[in-house]
Order: structure tokens, then sequence, then C-alpha cells
């Protein structure tokens, strides 16, 4: 029995901002652009047909509808987590079937990450008023995580495979160091 | 104000998602598709980032307060509990645990700052102490671990609410106490009792004068002392009976507070007496303080059948006075309690029994026997009423439609004998 936690209002635009980064990558990469699945592991895109094209194309965005919604529903109700997750879940598909450039796919998994933390920003706030920035700071150790891997995983993808490890792991204490001299001031 | 600890656990998503994590890994190095760990880096550093945060730490600061913590039944009461996490834990929400006794209603529910405040109404519905728990659920480490606290309210006491009551027995034996009886004792009241001849110390004032200028001889009036009686009520709390208008235990412990309270109110000793899982008593005593010992002894009665006596001689005699007037409430099911009845009245105790049983067994629409069965056990309570009233114990039926006064007036219009001994 929680008395009278059900407040309407939260703080639903972040989430809605992010959500729509986080599906809209892979749309818009679906839509601009005809589907090549040479990273894919698919057959080439030269010889597939425009019918495969079609059908993974419907695919594609019939995923991200559902991931939509999905992210929809979290907003209404942002309790529950497991229809975020799916939200989630159909980005990463969208991504796997339309195989976007390394520095979108960071971009839309921090905008997941995004979806995440302010789908429980907009719950708290539902349930009475939050200071955003006590807020922020508590979740301080998940954004520097985030912080750390993420420019590492994209330099990793954007170098030579023989050179992914070093430069990876050289960027992520660049990185690192950063975030603590920023920190530090 | 207690500083309690959180009990702290993995949020339960995080086994799925971890879970879900290593296959996605897996699937991702399966497929030759480096490029979805971009996608998954930053909620992998996340929870990284999540999970190396120091341990949240344990305390939590709840104050409650409960605006009475003595009540009479349908009281209502107003909790007011204010929680302050520390930094880094956040309160997910509360719920409240009333035991029997108590219902409770959330007016209202508020973070702010942190600080989680929040009010219910607690009515209370039945005699007894109330405990109630608080259950907290608090999220740490960013959300990667959950915590639960059950915290324990302050007890609420409730005090039965008895009826008022004029009539209480009282016994012919009235012992030397200054009280509103007239008994056959001579002493300093306002009751003529007799006229003697002066003897030396005697007060100038109680002459009668005219009897002194007739016989020619100082005379004197006599009068009677007028005395206190005391009044011991009895509760068989051997059983507890569930029935319309309260059960067996329920109707004797507000049938006791009425007459402990009718008798201090005119000016008798009074005292109880508990049969039951624990035997509990409180010594006949005056006043109003005394009547609220005796209701702090009354709510804490159990019902349970291991302590009841066979007899009387193990009381201590400050509890049961000789040439008390003992009210009892039973149902009149245990046969150690009706021994232990026989035993007071050989004892040479006033004794008056109200039977609080209601009920009786249903007979089975299908079976033959149960309703002869029925007939033989009403046979078998009218044979316990006689075999008292055999022994000069009157037994009187509180029933659905009677009221206490109607069954107690007759027993009280004459005082209790008590047995020669």
């Amino acid at each position: 029995m929680n008395p009278d936690t059900g407040r309407p209002g939260g703080r639903p635009w972040p989430c809605v901002l992010s959500a729509a980064v986080m599906l809209g990558v892979p749309a818009v990469w679906t839509l601009a652009a005809p589907i090549t699945a040479t990273a894919s592991g698919l057959p080439d895109g030269s010889s597939m047909s425009s019918r495969s094209a079609a059908a993974l194309g419907f695919v594609v965005i019939l995923v991200l509808v559902v991931g939509a919604g999905s992210a929809a529903y979290a907003i209404v109700s942002p309790g529950q987590t497991a229809v975020a997750g799916l939200a989630v879940l159909c980005a990463a598909l969208a991504l796997v079937f339309a195989p976007v450039e390394a520095w979108a796919d960071g971009l839309s998994g921090i905008a997941a990450l995004a979806f995440l933390l302010s789908l429980r920003l907009h719950a708290a706030a539902r349930s009475g008023p939050v200071e955003v920035e006590e807020w922020i700071a508590a979740r301080r150790p998940m954004l520097i995580g985030a912080a750390v891997t993420t420019p590492a995983a994209m330099a990793a993808a954007l170098v030579p495979s023989g050179w992914s490890l070093p430069v990876a792991a050289g960027v992520g204490v660049v990185a690192a160091a950063v975030c603590t001299v920023a920190l530090a001031l | 104000m207690a500083e309690r600890g959180i009990t702290w656990q993995p949020a339960g998503w995080l086994g799925p998602v971890v879970t879900g994590a290593w296959l996605t890994a897996l699937i991702v190095v399966a497929l030759g598709r480096a490029d979805l760990v971009v996608f998954a880096a930053p909620l992998i550093g996340a929870l990284a980032g999540g999970w190396w945060t120091p341990a949240p730490p344990r305390g939590l600061q709840v104050d409650a307060e409960v605006s009475a913590e003595r009540v009479f039944e349908g009281d209502t009461v107003t909790l007011r509990v204010r929680m302050t996490p520390p930094d880094g834990v956040e309160i997910l929400g509360v719920s409240l645990d009333t035991g029997p006794g108590l219902e409770a209603r959330p007016v209202s529910w508020e973070i702010s700052g942190g600080v989680a405040r929040g009010e219910w109404e607690l009515t209370s519905t039945r005699w007894g102490r109330s405990n109630s728990w608080l259950e907290l659920a608090v999220r740490g480490a960013g959300g990667l671990m959950v915590g639960r606290r059950r915290y324990e309210l302050p007890v609420v006491s409730t005090f039965p609410s008895a009826g008022t009551l004029d009539a209480v027995p009282r016994p012919m034996e009235l012992p030397d106490l200054l009280g509103v009886h007239l008994g056959r004792r001579r002493g300093e009241g306002v009751e003529f009792a007799g006229i003697r001849e002066y003897h030396s110390g005697d007060a100038l004032r109680s002459v009668n004068w005219p009897v002194t200028a007739r016989r020619g001889r100082l005379h004197v009036n006599e009068r009677l002392a007028e005395q206190a009686a005391k009044v011991v009520v009895l509760i068989d709390a051997s059983l507890d009976i569930e029935q319309p208008g309260g059960s067996t235990l329920e109707m004797s412990v507000k049938g006791a507070l009425a007459v402990v309270q009718a008798a201090l109110k005119r000016g008798d000793r009074a005292g109880v007496i508990a049969l039951g899982g624990v035997i509990r008593w409180m010594a006949p005593g005056l006043g109003r303080r005394h009547l609220y010992r005796v209701v702090e002894a009354l709510i804490d009665i159990k019902s349970g059948g291991g302590a009841s006596p066979a007899d009387f001689g193990g009381f201590p005699r400050a509890v049961l006075p000789t040439g008390a007037a003992v009210v009892v409430f039973s149902p009149l099911v245990d046969e150690r309690v009706i021994s232990a009845l026989v035993d007071l009245r050989r004892r040479g105790f006033g004794v008056v029994v109200v039977d609080v049983l209601r009920v009786e067994p249903t007979p089975r629409p299908t079976s033959e026997y149960d309703p002869v069965a029925v007939r033989m056990w009403r046979i078998g309570r009218r044979g316990v009423r006689n075999r008292l009233a055999d022994v000069g114990i009157p037994v009187g039926v509180w029933g659905e439609d009677t009221e206490l006064e109607e069954v107690l007036r007759p027993m009280s219009l004459r005082p209790l004998l008590g047995a020669r001994r």
C-alpha cells in the first residue's frame, strides 16, 4: 500500500527524446540507405534481390514499431521495466538487421542508456518532487562507466581489428582521466 | 527515532539482464558482429559503474509517532512516519502491516528533498495490544541493489469499552473497610441500629437524651457501620468461542470491566482474575488509578486452557480475599473451571456466574444422530447450571438480546451468602 503515490505529470520529455534517438538511428539508416547486408553476414548487397531487401526493411520497420510502442507504454507506465527493456531490445534487433556506422551504434546505445535512466527519473518525479541535480549525482558512477566504455568501443570498431584492443584500452584510459579531471574540477 | 539497518540484495532484474548480456555477447562473437558491442558499451559501462559503487549504507532513520498509545475501542489515532534515507538511497514505497485489532487508512504520502513523510489513520476495532509494522522498500547503488526493512511501530493499547452497570453483587460479610454498604457491624455510620447503655468512651453526641431521661441512666444510640465490599471478577479464558455479538472472551472482558467500573464507582474494592493461557490477576483496590491497572491487566488476557486450575487454593489471599463476592464470566464448557467454581463456593465465597455462551452445536442436516446429540448437549448444559445452583451459585445467561444489567440485577438484590466453614 502506497498512499497517494500516483501523481500525474512526471518528466516524460527526456524519455520521449531519448527513445526517439534510440529508435530513430536504425530507422533513419533503414529508410535513407538501401539495406546492405555486408557486415551482417547476410548475402552480399549486390546479390541481394530487391524482394529480400524489401522483406528485410519490413522486418526492421516492424521491429521499430514494436519498439516505439513499448517505449510509449513504458513512458505511460514507468514502473514497467520489462517493457522498457523490450524497447531497448527492439533497437538492438533493428541494428542487427540494419547495420550502421560505429558512431551511430554508440549514439543509439547512449540513447538507450539515457532512455532507461530518464524513465527512472520520470517514475521518481511522478511519485514526488525530485531534485534533478541530486538525482543525477546519485547515478554518477553509472554515467562515468558509460563515458569510459562508449568511446573506447567506438574507437575499437573504427580502427583495423589488429589495433582494436590497444586503441580501446588507450581511449578508455584517456576517457577515465578526462572524467577524473572533470569531477575534480 | 530509530536508526535501522537495511538488508540489501541485488535488484530482481539484474540476474536476467546479466544473463541476457552474456548471451548477447556470445551471439555477437558467434556472428562476428562486433559493431553491436558499441551499442551495448554504454549499458555495460553503466552496469559496471553502478556495480563498483561502494556498498549502499545500511542505516535508515525512521521517526514514527502515534498521536495516542492508549485508546478505547472505536477511537482513531494518527500515525506519522518520517523516513530519512542516507545519500544514494531512494525510498520506493512503504506498506503498513497492522495486526488484528487495528485498521489503517492512508492519509498522505510525499517524498521531498529525499525525506519521505507518511500519515495514516489507525482505527481500533478490538481491545488488546496491537502491533503494527512498516515495511520499507528502498533502492541503492543506482538501482542495482534493492533493500527492505521492517520497522516495528509503537504498540497501541486498546481498552475495551464497557457499558454502564448499576447492579453489582455484594457479599453478606463485609470487611472492616470504609464504604457505602450497611452491614451487621455497629460503627460510625448514620443508619440507626439500636440503643444501649452508656459506656465510658462513648461520644457525648451519641447520647439519646429522651431515653436517658425516661430510664434515669445514660443511654446512647448505636449506628451501623458503613463498609465497603470486595468484588472479584473471574474471567474464564480457557476457551474463546466465536459467536454473534462478540466472542466469549470478548464478552467476558467487557462484562468484567463493566462490573469493576460499577464496583469502583460505588466505592467498593474490585479486582480481577483471569484463568486461561496465562493466569493474570489484580488484587482488589480502590479508585480510578486502580481501574486503569485492571484495564491494563484485562487487555493482556489470552485464551488457552493450559493454566486453568482445578481449585482456587493456590491464589494469594490478597487476590482472593475471604468474604469477597466473586462474579464469574464463563462459557461453562471447561470441566476444570466448573469444579474450581464449586470448590470456591465451598471455601466460603459468594459466587455468581454469568454464562457468556450464546451458540450451540449445529446439527448436520444429513445426520440422524446430531439432533439427539445436540439435545443431550443442552441437557448437559442444564445439568451444569443445576449442579452450580445446588451448591448455591446462581447462573445467569447473558443472551444476545439481554443486557448485562438484566442478568446481574436479580443476583444483586440480596447480598451473597458465604458458606459456613
